[in-house]
């Protein structure tokens, strides 16, 4: 009979994130959902180091929660990817102790235990493991060996306990008078179980399988197959791991641009062919430059599009060095690939972030101007405007980028989406009364960085002339103003807008005529112009 | 022999129906029926067709005919679909002026005072376009757009019921803004890129109050030599900048407010203003005087009403 060995590492993301930095040892930490760079209180918690469990926080608590029952929480952004590189790099060391390695879950290994009575038995092998986990600083790991995946999984649950075996052919024993809440259910379905006196994985077993395929359809046909001891997941051989970089050592040092990309081009080449070998694409690169073995320049490249294509990757390493040179000559050479994703054999659609509708075709040549234009200028600066609900004067348009790198970044990492919160627009009234020209027939508005505080004379009530850059202007004719008040929720706002045609006075040199968006700013009781119409 | 002869022969005949065809179609567009003009353009097709036969087909006669039409009655020999692809503003008055519309791989200076209507009008024009299927970019380095003004612009919103639909797919409007470091060096880079990549077919190049030196013309000039685009410089004449009037542009339109403007009442006073812009075209060293009225104000704002932001959701 086949012996399964569960090695389990208790909140892994947190004894990753641990390890990653050793300095938040010994302190409240959660791990939360989220954007790249942006922390907002609505984010959610999805782990809790054993501290922050000690402030009675938990997994699925907003992060406002969490934060006003512990004033030093330190929160962090949920990072699949460095959980990712720490699974694998477990799995790698845990070949050499059984042949079948793979991973359950982040922090959850299945190995291969049959036939280790040669090899000191069981319990030697547990030692082995835990001892292979406190090397890499993993030190709370639990090792349960048993007949099938899911009693070895229970194995480790056990408190106090390092290590369990379960003897042979007693698995339905063992996991019997463990609580339905370790059964794959979902907490509606336990709370039911709990209501019927049903609390044990024994008293689970002893119902029918139609009554309970009939009450909790599939999904507890199959806690009821596991409950029986029935578990048919096996640990299958490891994955290749490789690592996708190149490297060169060179023997003079060079500082040339033209040298540099004629030796980076024959590493892509390579690296591009591996790709395309495995169908993968690359998503991020990383180029590391050494001189003498001390590196003193590396550059993380985020690719607007999967790709492995080595002429586009060429140009866009080409525009990373035309834009930030080397500070100084190099020796050795690592391109390095950070992220991949498995190639896909359509036409390279990306959907536009804000409007899922509208979906933006990307030939070659505008991917490419993309990637320079990201490169050399930033993410977000290339954009399309977009219409959005709202009456306030900067309320209703916004910019969105025409490819948002983060939000893909952000969808790989978390499972939740992150979209810009377009509200879509009402056009209908517009239609009707001035048809599609109506759309675009306001004036454009063109607005400073700030809005410049003017100095207004006043008749009436009424402005009729205003200091603004330096100069006296008379106000030649104004609107009625348009009084917007609300946005209690973000900032509040309580002005007045006017749309006012200044005339320069007879004294000044200038002679044109502007027309301003003029506004009164009731809560400080001062007036600005917020742009000017061109 | 025989054969050759043959072939002249229907080539001739090709040719001749050619010019007298497209003689007709101009009449009927124009309207103008003037008997010494249609013998001499059938005159000339013929002249065209005899030169043309014994050397090419009847295929090159008949481009050559309607290239040297187009040379003398430009304008009027566009098909359909050649009249919407061509960069033709859609603000009537200045196409009335502008023969053949903006020219591609040319520059042209779209200028006026910081407030003269020029933005509005070339927005106008930037919707046609994007209705018609072209594809646009505008580079804004001081950020001075406002999103909800464009918006329109670019989902093909603006196309009118009279203009024929010969475009599946609407062009794409792209804005690069907000250059905050290096802005005039990143703002010619981009401008450059842009036009050499082949993808937009009008770029905007808002270039504020930056002087454009002779070197920057040049490279300009190199960018859309490699290019098919067309590139519209937009100048702020204010008092601040010293342009030469003249420096390297291929056509300039110079616009500003036409005072006094005229505004719409509402219930307690002045509520919308409706400005007309006027202008003057300048190329090939004639300038033609042009004037848009404007029309009612419809404002945003008068959609719907910002709703509360759900808190339990993540904010971005």
């Amino acid at each position: 009979m086949s012996r399964i060995a569960c090695l389990r590492i208790p909140r892994f993301p947190i004894a990753a994130q641990l390890k990653y930095d050793p300095s938040l040892k010994n302190k409240p930490l959660v791990l939360v959902t989220g954007a790249e760079g942006r922390k907002t209180l609505s984010q959610k918690v999805l782990a809790c180091s054993i501290q922050a469990s000690k402030e009675f926080i938990q997994p699925g608590m907003r992060l406002s929660e969490a934060r006003a029952i512990c004033g030093d929480l330190i929160s962090l952004q949920y990072d699949t990817k460095l959980y990712e590189e720490a699974q694998t790099e477990i799995a790698r060391l845990l070949i050499n102790l059984s042949p079948r390695v793979s991973a359950l879950e982040p922090g959850i290994f299945l190995l291969d235990a049959s036939g280790l009575s040669h090899l000191g038995g069981e319990s030697r092998f547990a030692t082995n493991a835990l001892k292979i986990l406190s090397q890499l600083s993993y030190v709370e790991a639990r090792v349960g060996i048993a007949d099938s995946a899911f009693s070895a999984s229970l194995a480790t649950r056990l408190k106090g306990r390092r290590w369990h075996m379960v003897p042979q052919g007693m698995d339905k024993v063992f996991i019997a008078p463990m609580p339905v809440e370790y059964l794959p259910l979902g907490q509606e379905s336990v709370d039911i179980l709990k209501d019927l006196g049903i609390k044990t994985i024994g008293d689970f077993a002893g119902l029918s399988i139609t009554s309970v395929a009939e009450r909790f359809s599939e999904e507890g046909r199959k806690a009821h197959e596991l409950a029986l001891g029935l578990d048919h997941r096996r640990p299958t051989l490891p994955q290749v791991f490789k690592d996708r970089q190149c490297s060169m050592e060179i023997g003079a040092p060079i500082e040339s641009l033209n040298q540099t990309l004629f030796i980076l081009k024959s590493l892509i080449d390579r690296l591009s062919s591996d790709l395309k070998r495995d169908g993968l694409c690359a998503e991020e690169l990383l180029i590391s430059f050494f001189n003498e073995n001390d590196l003193f320049d590396e550059r993380p490249i985020k690719l607007i599009a999967p790709t492995n294509s080595a002429k586009f990757l060429v140009e866009v390493i080409k525009l990373s060095l035309e834009t930030t040179k080397l500070q100084r000559e190099f020796t050795g050479v690592r391109i390095s690939v950070q992220r991949y994703c498995d190639e896909t054999w359509q036409q390279s659609h990306l959907s536009v972030s804000a409007n899922a509708n509208e979906q933006l075709e990307l030939n070659e040549p505008s991917m490419l101007l993309l990637q320079r234009l990201t490169t050399r200028l930033g993410e977000g600066k290339v954009v399309q405007p977009q219409a959005t609900d709202g009456y306030a004067f900067t309320g209703s348009g916004c910019w969105t980028p025409v490819i948002d790198t983060k939000a893909r970044s952000i969808k790989r990492t978390v499972a939740e989406t992150y979209k810009q919160s377009v509200n879509p627009v009402d056009v209908d009234y517009i239609l009707k009364r001035a048809g599609a020209a109506g759309l675009i027939s306001n004036l454009v508005l063109k607005k400073p960085h700030e809005p410049v505080k003017v100095m207004v004379e006043l008749k009436d009530e009424q402005p009729v002339s205003l200091a603004y850059a330096g100069n006296w202007y008379r106000i030649s004719l104004i609107t009625t103003p348009e009084c917007l008040s609300g946005f209690w929720w973000d900032k509040l706002i309580r002005n007045s807008y006017y749309v006012a045609m200044i005339q320069p006075s007879q004294r000044s040199q200038i002679s044109e005529s502007l027309v301003v968006l003029l506004a009164k700013e009731h809560l400080k009781d001062t007036w600005q112009i917020e742009g000017v119409y061109d | 022999m025989r054969v050759f002869i043959a072939f002249s022969a229907v080539d001739s005949a090709l040719a001749l129906s050619a010019g007298v065809w497209y003689t007709y179609v101009w009449c009927r567009k124009t309207e103008q029926y003037s008997e010494s003009g249609f013998t001499w353009l059938v005159c000339m097709g013929l002249a065209v067709s005899r030169r043309k036969t014994t050397r090419m087909g009847s295929q090159v006669s008949v481009f050559a005919l309607k290239q040297q039409l187009e040379q003398l009655f430009p304008g009027k020999w566009f098909s359909a679909e050649k009249r919407h692809k061509a960069l033709l503003t859609g603000v009537a008055e200045v196409d009335a002026k502008l023969v053949n519309g903006l020219l591609r791989r040319r520059i042209t200076e779209w200028a006026g005072s910081i407030s003269s209507g020029k933005t509005t009008l070339l927005r106008k024009a930037v919707a046609n376009w994007c209705s018609a299927g072209l594809h646009v970019a505008y580079i804004d380095p001081s950020g001075r757009l406002s999103a909800e003004d464009w918006a329109f612009v670019g989902d093909g919103n603006f196309a009118s019921a009279s203009t024929p639909s010969l475009v599946a797919s609407k062009g794409k409007f792209w804005v690069v803004r907000n250059l905050t470091e290096n802005p005039e060096l990143n703002s010619m880079w981009a401008a450059e890129q842009l036009l050499q990549s082949q993808v937009f077919d009008v770029v905007i190049f808002d270039s504020e109050n930056l002087r454009i030196t002779s070197r920057m013309h040049a490279r300009l000039k190199r960018a859309l030599d490699r290019s098919k685009a067309a590139l519209i410089v937009l100048r702020d004449n204010n008092r601040v900048s010293n342009f030469s009037n003249s420096w390297g542009f291929h056509t300039q339109l110079n616009f500003s407010w036409d005072l006094p403007i005229d505004s719409q009442d509402g219930l307690s006073g002045c509520a919308a203003f409706m400005p007309a812009i006027k202008g003057i075209v300048l190329r090939d060293g004639l300038s033609q005087a042009i004037e848009v009225r404007g029309k009612s104000n419809v404002s945003n704002s008068l959609f719907t009403h910002s709703p509360i932001p759900d808190r339990r959701t993540a904010k971005v």
